[in-house]
């Protein structure tokens, strides 16, 4: 068993801290609040090989899952921490889906094309239903509906449809969009943000870090990759648990914004972290962060290993990693009392964070309904085949 | 990152799992509860496992144990899982009392002791916990007095798992009140049998008597009954938690509790119960899996030779607290009759757990000083000879600080 990471992951950490520290993505995120346009660090992510975080050598169909998943996490936490915005939670979510089709000649040229950051991708996430192969779409709030279509033979088709809260979309971008083809299957178009018949409106609600949006599609062309529908789950799982990632990354400045105001800030003639309500407080922040950084481990030794558990991992970290976010975030406000909640503060950025990022793919309802409806399935999976822990001792006990 | 064995881990798997597979049969049907009204099958089985090599297998091998690391012990408990069968009978003597032993004891003391837990022969108790000295263990008033070629031992302890079978106990006492309470205190070996020692059951809130209180009344003991030296009792005490509280964790499963299986349970009974009951359920089973990898995360520290930090000690707050909310939803969906049938005895077991080892405040100020690097509460004890803070304590006149 080995869940360190590795030399190699934690320097491509390090300096995307330094990197990011450097470009003052935090003082932009403010700067956003009052009209400024938000700086694009695709150039930076290119220069610092992050488009290709996931595709790591022995990345194929016959090999792991996702080995570069760990790596992938590590940044992700950092672009938390500083409030960047990338759009890497969604490109990271189409490269995942298509890493396993090398074979295929559009979706390996794809693949190089992504991986070097040439082109960036968007994934326009579905919600998997409570059976594999079953999808919806689903926002927050919003009731569900149906896939968009796609019309065509082989591997040109149209797709007509809309969906919206996709995160992080963009015209300058390729869309990997779940459709219902012609026959009732499932598919996955990959339509051309810039391409006749597509309208694609952003909006920035509360944060100006979370871009989300809806793209309406008329007829829109698109290519058809050979993917099936466990593909696509993979990248929403992908997704999932990069955005937790961030919301760790989140927890972990706001935590540490706490730590240090609650050391210097003195009352009563002692630091106000010398007080067990303030401290305890700290700490229930530091307990549910080590505990999201425990179920981020769960994902990626699942990701290594093309472990069954991996989408409940996924969904499991999202789960948990918002809402150590929510409890940071509100902490952080708490231990600095009327200072944290001035618009001069950092605090209210990365609560405006945790807030908006929280309602990506659907939220907490949308993540618990499918941790709980992939732990039941693998529970039954277990018992039929008879692997439960436990259980051999006790048929044994039972036949004698 | 992964889950795999190692090479070695993978060879000491497959040993272990060959031989429970031709040996689980002789294992005792129930698992190591807290309690257990007859221990024969229990000593039995952990003399049959010791035989085998699996009791002590961090331990010295001039010792009696098997000089592996924790690796090795970490893939017996999870073969032993399994099979579904329980491990050694007398955990805290093999895994708290024998290594602080080890460490503090003389060669006269490891040589007499050790081998005899490895054999589940003699079985062990700790007397550390006081009516008035729990989260202030240091404060222990019970008075180990020097006379003739012995001690004289005096006081009571509380919380003493296993006081009514073991037959000897770790007890930690003052030597001396006149210097600050953390430097008087004395660690001695204390046989249960001998006379002044008084034994009475303390039943929890769960119906189970799974502690005692122990009176020492003038109880008589040797020049050696003393475990490292005299006024050198502190370290010894923290050994001896270090350990206990390395092992909270697998105490759950001591319990009878599998994470696993009671995460299986939670998603199974909340499908189909709506978006509120699928809520609650996804909250838990995704604090029982943080706790699984949370514990695996330790022991990946572990195997490389490094310590996690105090942090890692969190885990049994999460631990009570996913466990609870787990019976008490387990008990929703099963309806009011579940509260008298498992699910509520382990609701009932929950407070205890919270509080063992440490209540649920020391462990979060320990957390955010030791690793947050909170400041410190002031201690109005510090410094202050133990004689003082007693007299302050009981309110008699004279006392000042």
């Amino acid at each position: 068993m080995n869940l360190e990471f590795s030399r190699e992951e934690k320097e491509l950490a390090a300096a995307a801290r330094t990197a990011l520290a450097k470009r003052g993505t935090v003082a932009s995120a403010r700067a956003a609040l009052d009209g400024d346009q938000l700086p694009d660090l695709w150039e930076l992510a290119i220069r610092l090989g992050w488009p290709g975080v996931l595709v790591m050598p022995g990345c194929g169909p016959d090999g792991p899952l996702l080995p570069g998943l760990a790596a992938a996490m590590l940044l992700h936490v950092e672009c938390g921490r500083a409030l960047a915005s990338t759009g890497l939670p969604g490109h990271c979510a189409v490269v995942a889906a298509i890493a396993r089709h090398q074979r295929h000649e559009a979706a390996a040229a794809l693949l190089d094309e992504l991986a070097a950051g040439v082109v960036r991708g968007v994934f326009v996430p579905p919600v998997p239903g409570s059976q594999p192969g079953q999808w919806k779409i689903q926002a927050c709030g919003r009731a569900a509906g149906e896939l968009p279509a796609a019309a065509g033979a082989g591997q040109d088709a149209e797709v007509t449809g809309s969906v919206t809260m996709v995160p992080g979309i963009a015209e300058d971008a390729r869309l990997l969009v779940p459709v219902r083809r012609g026959d009732g299957a499932v598919g996955a178009a990959i339509v051309d943000g810039r391409a006749r018949g597509i309208k694609i409106m952003t909006e920035r609600h509360y944060d100006m870090t979370t871009s989300v949006g809806s793209v309406e599609m008329h007829a829109a062309p698109a290519t058809m990759l050979p993917l099936a529908s466990a593909d696509l789950r993979r990248a929403w799982d992908v997704m999932q648990v990069l955005l937790a990632a961030e919301a760790l990354g989140v927890c972990e400045a706001a935590l540490e914004m706490g730590v240090d105001y609650a050391r210097q800030r003195r009352a009563f003639g002692r630091p106000i972290g010398a007080f067990q309500a303030v401290k305890h407080q700290l700490v229930e922040v530091y307990r549910q962060m080590e505990n999201v950084r425990s179920l981020l481990c769960f994902a990626a030794a699942c990701a290594g290993t093309s472990a069954k558990e991996f989408s409940l991992a996924c969904s499991c970290a999202r789960l948990a990693a918002d809402r150590a976010a929510e409890c940071a975030t509100r902490t952080c406000m708490t231990v600095h009392g009327a200072v944290g909640v001035t618009w001069e503060h950092d605090a209210h950025l990365y609560f405006r964070r945790a807030e908006a990022a929280r309602l990506l793919l659907g939220g907490a309802s949308v993540a618990a309904g499918h941790v709980t409806s992939e732990s039941a399935r693998l529970a039954e999976e277990q018992i039929a085949e008879g692997s439960a822990p436990g259980e051999k001792h006790a048929r044994e006990k039972e036949e004698t | 990152m992964d889950l795999a064995d190692s090479p070695a881990e993978a060879a000491y798997r497959r040993l272990a799992r060959g031989w429970l597979d031709s040996n689980a049969r002789h294992a005792p049907a129930d698992r190591v509860v807290v309690l257990v009204a007859d221990t024969a099958p229990f000593r039995a089985w952990q003399c049959r496992l010791y035989e085998a090599g699996f009791v002590g297998i961090t331990w010295p091998a001039a010792y009696g144990g098997q000089g592996l690391g924790q690796a090795e012990l970490a893939v017996f408990a999870s073969e032993l899982a399994r099979a579904g069968v329980p491990g050694p009978f007398d955990m805290v003597g093999t895994s708290a009392i024998g290594p602080t032993i080890i460490a503090h004891g003389t060669e006269a003391q490891r040589v007499r002791y050790l081998p005899k837990i490895l054999r589940a022969e003699e079985f062990w108790c700790q007397l550390f916990s006081e009516p008035s000295a729990g989260s202030d263990l240091a404060a222990v008033r019970t008075t180990a007095k020097h006379r003739g070629g012995g001690w004289e031992i005096t006081g009571r302890k509380m919380w003493t798992t296993h006081g009514h079978q073991a037959d000897l106990g770790l007890l930690l006492a003052r030597t001396d009140p006149d210097v600050p309470k953390h430097e008087g205190l004395t660690v001695f070996i204390v046989p249960m049998s001998a006379h002044g020692v008084i034994i009475q059951p303390l039943r929890l809130m769960s119906g189970h008597r799974d502690f005692n209180e122990i009176t020492l009344d003038h109880v008589e003991l040797s020049e050696d009954a003393v475990l490292g030296e005299v006024g050198g009792g502190w370290p010894v005490a923290l050994t001896m938690l270090a350990q206990e509280r390395f092992h909270l964790v697998a105490g759950l499963d001591q319990m009878g509790l599998d994470i696993g299986s009671l995460a299986a349970s939670v998603a199974r009974s909340a499908v189909g119960g709506g978006p509120v009951m699928e809520h609650n359920a996804a909250a838990i089973i995704a604090d029982l899996h943080a706790l699984r990898f949370s514990s695996y995360r330790a022991l990946s520290l572990i195997t490389r030779g490094r310590q996690p930090d105090a942090g890692a000690a969190l885990s049994k707050i999460t631990a009570v607290d996913a466990v609870t909310r787990a019976c008490r939803f387990m008990i929703e969906a099963l309806g009011a009759e579940a509260l008298d049938g498992q699910w509520g005895e382990l609701l009932a077991q929950m407070p205890g757990l919270q509080v063992g080892g440490g209540t649920r405040e020391m462990l979060l100020s320990a957390v955010g000083e030791r690793v947050l690097g909170l400041p410190r509460e002031t201690r109005a004890d510090k410094d202050v000879p133990f004689r003082e803070l007693e007299l302050a304590d009981s309110g008699r006149p004279g006392a000042q600080r």
